[in-house]
């Protein structure tokens, strides 16, 4: 019984999401122990309860099957693009910005969610295109399907997690086998279409991309956040500070350190040890992916978890890439670190989804 | 490996992420190993400090540059609590210097809503102050003097209503992406042009990153963005006009409204009784502000465009224009008043018991005879009488660059049969043509109504700000005269109404007379405002009447007659009669403005 379950198990990429997420609900507790604001007091508790709910969302993923969840791609896409909208109607405000859905005594932001409908309806489409995407009009369908989120995302305005769906599209596409040519055509275009998105931003986006090329110009505001991540990372050095034992973060110069900076709080208690290690995990969680990815059974396989890793690796770099300061400050969670409840499940979710595709596989 | 898998992009993916990883690696390594030292010394504790530098906000002038609300530099005792080394002792020399209590310093630590190592203030300081607390500044380590703009008003509660008030932004507010930019404790504009100039006003704040060392004294500046300050509002506002009006409607509650009839600038508009807005700036004064809330009469409110009144006579311009463009009378058709009028079981009353015998239009309007008009009324369907009311702008706000303002009321037979249920009596319209009854307005509107007489049709759209510029002098808003519609009526009709008018000031019995001056032809209407119905207290003298029974005074009028300039409205709250208790107050403003040696003229802009 045991044997038949865990058939083809791979137990080094479920041990590094696990290990990541044990981490991450240190690194909670650590940036927000002493806090004097209520709100923060018990995030490490509540962010145990989430990873319970995370593991049960992948053991259920892990125990189906990813045809069926294909199957599912277009009602749970459209179940997501109906989330948006409500939050733009109902949703919890925040410094701007709508994100938030309060359902009982947990924010849920369906954004996260959308991601993985995104890839779903993405490996379905790009799937039964297959053999059929020489030509730049069959690219109509897939690029619709990452428009609509997109916008609706957009509009929150959640300009991280909207450009996170981007990278996604083009490595399903690419995975997919659609010219490079094209691929090269859609880059150039985004490129060229982006002085014209700049006027759609608000001020204070605008504010936050400028400060990315001139920090000191905002001491007080953006740049401040990203000066003050740097220092904290820095000053970790080589060995850390200790747990519990960062002083940048517990004197409150960094805001917003258990979600968007977790990892600027694991550069200074841990070090460049404690970071390297992160980024090992983050490596063999990746390569596994990969792995899964070009071994799986049948190319829909490979398009859901070529999918999942590109989502992964964009989050990952995008999040670490701001706290170090060569990215603009976007506010994306850091896969398994960050505090938030809806990240976390989305990603153990996708987990199983790897497991579930290597399980089927025919290798191994 | 199934078909889309090739060994050429499985390389690509590999040797991608390969890349995404090294380069996150590398920074790690030069900004942990290679540059650690660097940041770990400046993470020592609390090395680096904010310091705040806020916008000086714009200057509001008067239509000739005299400065309504200036913005003066201010010094504040100020320190960091998370820095002080002993608490205690440090509090208590303090209070000592300032002569302050150490409980009072420790409660500002309570109620400072700041970020962490972000100065509290503890008092604004005096010179005297200030030369010893200078003195001390080394014994105590963590306070400093911090110097801020503040805003003052030089007159006081000159035009209170108009500029505003200012006050703490809310932390609701402060989430709004509108306010990008503001921080905890700023202040913003609350009322008048304070808050609907907001964004010109404020300016944009600066600040400065610098290093200290461990006892905290300056080493250097990493980074800073010098702050600039908010742009100048040229108002329509002649300060002259202002304390003139402000001067003749005196201490009573009420309101004084003067325009230039050629532009729809507004030259002076007093609400009374008013406040000083100084007192809001200053939030470590809360006594006065407790003082001023206690008292009566609600001095906050802008009773120019925020309370409404029933119009009183005044609205018997309205139904003679009704009357003459429905052609249900000749001007010189004599309608007899003997004092009462029934109609049904009902008995009307004019204001003159003995009534006035038989009166032609003209004499009507001059004598302001209520039966003469009840019998106009009788002629006319209430909704006809409302379309005239709402054509010279009643029951709509007139779209003045002020928050708050209130649209009045008109009835109209539907709303009756929606609201109450029951149709529309022939008694309510009788009523209505008297501006009593269903019927409310604001006095922006009637100033409105009247400046429609003067130019004849003309509706010039009420103005208060002339232009804005940035602080360097360049003018990034000019407004010009705006005409927004005709209320298109016969010549014949306009001249009716305006010798009506004309007569009431300047004829035998006129209603008016009190605002008659040699030199100038003043017109106008005067109205009483029925407070509650008038059997109850009729017999008795006004002084006998509780205040808030006590009628409204009202007049509106316009001058010169025959080419008009400057249109007028004065409203006594609870202030008896129209031609009693408002004309004069409008004739002692008028006069002034008028006196030929020292011509206040609304022309002259030495802007």
């Amino acid at each position: 019984m045991f044997k038949k379950t865990f058939k083809n198990f791979n137990w080094l990429l479920f041990s590094a999401a696990l290990i990541l997420s044990l981490i991450g609900i240190l690194l909670i507790y650590s940036s927000t122990h002493g806090t004097i604001f209520s709100h923060q007091a018990n995030l490490a508790f509540k962010q145990m309860l989430w990873l319970v709910v995370g593991f049960t969302a992948l053991a259920a993923a892990y125990r189906s099957d990813y045809h069926v969840l294909i199957s599912l791609a277009y009602p749970f896409y459209l179940i997501t693009s109906l989330l948006l909208i409500l939050v733009l109607l109902f949703g919890q405000t925040s410094w701007g910005a709508q994100r938030w859905l309060q359902i009982g005594g947990f924010a849920l932001q369906p954004s996260e969610f959308c991601k993985i409908s995104l890839i779903l309806v993405l490996a379905y489409q790009l799937e039964r295109q297959k053999g059929n995407l020489f030509r730049i009009n069959s690219l109509a369908l897939p690029t619709m399907a990452l428009l609509l989120p997109m916008l609706l995302i957009f509009k929150q305005p959640d300009l991280g997690t909207a450009a996170v769906l981007f990278p996604i599209y083009l490595g399903m596409l690419y995975l997919a086998g659609v010219r490079s040519r094209h691929l090269v055509w859609i880059i150039t275009s985004v490129l060229l279409l982006l002085p014209i998105f700049w006027f759609f931003l608000k001020d204070y986006q605008q504010a936050r991309l400028l400060v990315f090329l001139k920090p000191n110009s905002d001491p007080l505001g953006t740049g401040y956040s990203i000066i003050q991540s740097k220092i904290a990372i820095g000053s970790g050095g080589l060995l850390g500070q200790g747990w519990l034992a960062g002083t940048q973060t517990h004197l409150h110069f960094l805001p917003e350190h258990h979600t968007d900076f977790i990892f600027s709080v694991l550069g200074e208690e841990w070090g460049f040890l404690g970071t390297s290690l992160i980024l090992g995990l983050y490596a063999v969680l990746i390569v596994q992916g990969l792995k899964i990815c070009f071994n799986a059974r049948d190319s829909l396989g490979s398009l859901l978890a070529g999918g999942i890793v590109v989502f992964f690796i964009t989050q990952i770099f995008i999040n670490v890439g701001v706290t170090v300061g060569i990215m603009p400050a976007t506010g994306i969670p850091l896969p398994f670190l960050s505090y938030g409840g809806s990240s976390l499940l989305a990603s153990l979710f996708c987990i199983g989804i790897l497991l579930n595709i290597q399980s089927k596989a025919f290798l191994f | 490996m199934n078909e889309l898998i090739t060994p050429k992009k499985a390389r690509f993916m590999f040797c991608f992420i390969l890349t995404a990883f090294s380069i996150l690696l590398l920074f790690l390594f030069f900004l942990q190993v290679v540059c650690g030292g660097k940041y770990s010394e400046l993470a020592s504790y609390n090395s680096i400090r904010r310091i705040p530098l806020k916008a000086k906000r714009g200057l509001i002038c008067d239509r000739r540059g005299e400065i309504m609300a200036d913005s003066i530099p201010a010094v504040y005792a100020a320190f960091i609590p998370e820095e002080l080394k002993d608490k205690k002792d440090t509090l208590a020399l303090l209070g000592r210097l300032l002569s302050l209590k150490e409980e009072e310093i420790a409660k500002q630590i309570n109620l400072a809503k700041r970020h962490f190592f972000e100065p509290v203030k503890v008092k604004e300081l005096d010179n005297r102050d200030l030369a010893v607390l200078s003195e001390h500044l080394l014994e105590l380590p963590g306070v400093f003097i911090e110097e801020e703009p503040k805003r003052f008003y030089p007159a006081g509660d000159l035009a209170a209503h108009l500029l505003g008030y200012l006050g703490e932004i809310g932390e609701k507010e402060l989430k709004n992406s509108d306010y990008f930019g503001y921080r905890l404790s700023d202040l913003i504009g609350r009322t008048g042009i304070e808050k609907s100039l907001e964004k010109y006003l404020k300016g944009k704040d600066g600040g400065k990153q610098v290093m200290v060392d461990a006892r905290g004294r300056f080493v250097k500046t990493l980074g800073s963005k010098l702050p600039y300050p908010g742009n100048r509002v040229y108002l329509t506002i002649d300060k002259k006009i202002q304390e003139i009006a402000e001067e003749a409607l005196g201490e009573k509650a009420g309101i004084v409204i003067v325009s230039d009839t050629r532009t729809g600038e507004i030259l002076a508009m007093v609400s009374h009784p008013a406040f000083d807005p100084n007192v809001f700036v200053n939030p470590l004064r809360p006594k006065d502000l407790a003082r001023l809330y206690r008292q009566s009469k609600s001095p906050f409110l802008n009773r120019t465009i925020q309370c409404v009144y029933p119009p009183g006579s005044i609205f018997k311009i309205i139904t003679t224009a009704a009357a003459l463009e429905k052609k249900l009378i000749s001007s010189r058709k004599e309608l007899n008043c003997s004092g009462t009028y029934k109609v049904g079981r009902k008995i009307f009353r004019c204001w003159k018991e003995q009534g006035h015998g038989p009166v032609s239009l003209l004499p009507a309007i001059e004598q302001s005879c209520n039966i003469y008009f009840y019998q106009l009324a009788e002629k006319m369907d209430v909704d006809d009488l409302c379309f005239y009311g709402r054509d010279f702008g009643l029951g709509q706000p007139t779209g003045i660059n002020l928050p708050y303002e209130q649209k009045g009321f008109l009835p109209s037979r539907r709303w009756k049969k929606e609201k109450h249920n029951d149709k529309w009596y022939k008694g309510e319209t009788l009523n209505l043509s008297i501006g009593q009854g269903y019927i409310s307005v604001t006095p922006i509107q009637i100033l409105n109504l009247i400046s429609i007489v003067a130019n004849e049709g003309v509706v010039y759209q009420p103005q208060l700000i002339k232009k804005i510029s940035t602080p360097e002098g360049k003018v990034i808003k000019t407004s010009k005269a705006k005409r927004i519609r005709t209320v298109s009526l016969q010549p014949q009709t306009w001249r009716l109404i305006k010798e009506g008018l004309r007569q009431v000031v300047n004829g035998k019995k006129g209603t008016g007379i009190l605002a008659r001056l040699d030199n100038i032809h003043v017109a106008g209407k005067t109205g009483t405002a029925q407070v509650i119905k008038k059997k109850i207290y009729e017999d008795r003298q006004k002084e006998n009447i509780p205040y808030r029974f006590r009628n409204h005074a009202w007049f509106a009028g316009f001058a010169p007659f025959s080419d008009p300039e400057v249109a007028i409205v004065v409203f006594v709250e609870h202030g008896g009669q129209g031609g009693v208790d408002a004309a004069p107050i409008a004739g002692k403003i008028l006069e002034q403005l008028f006196t030929p040696l020292e011509k206040v003229s609304p022309e002259g802009d030495h802007v």
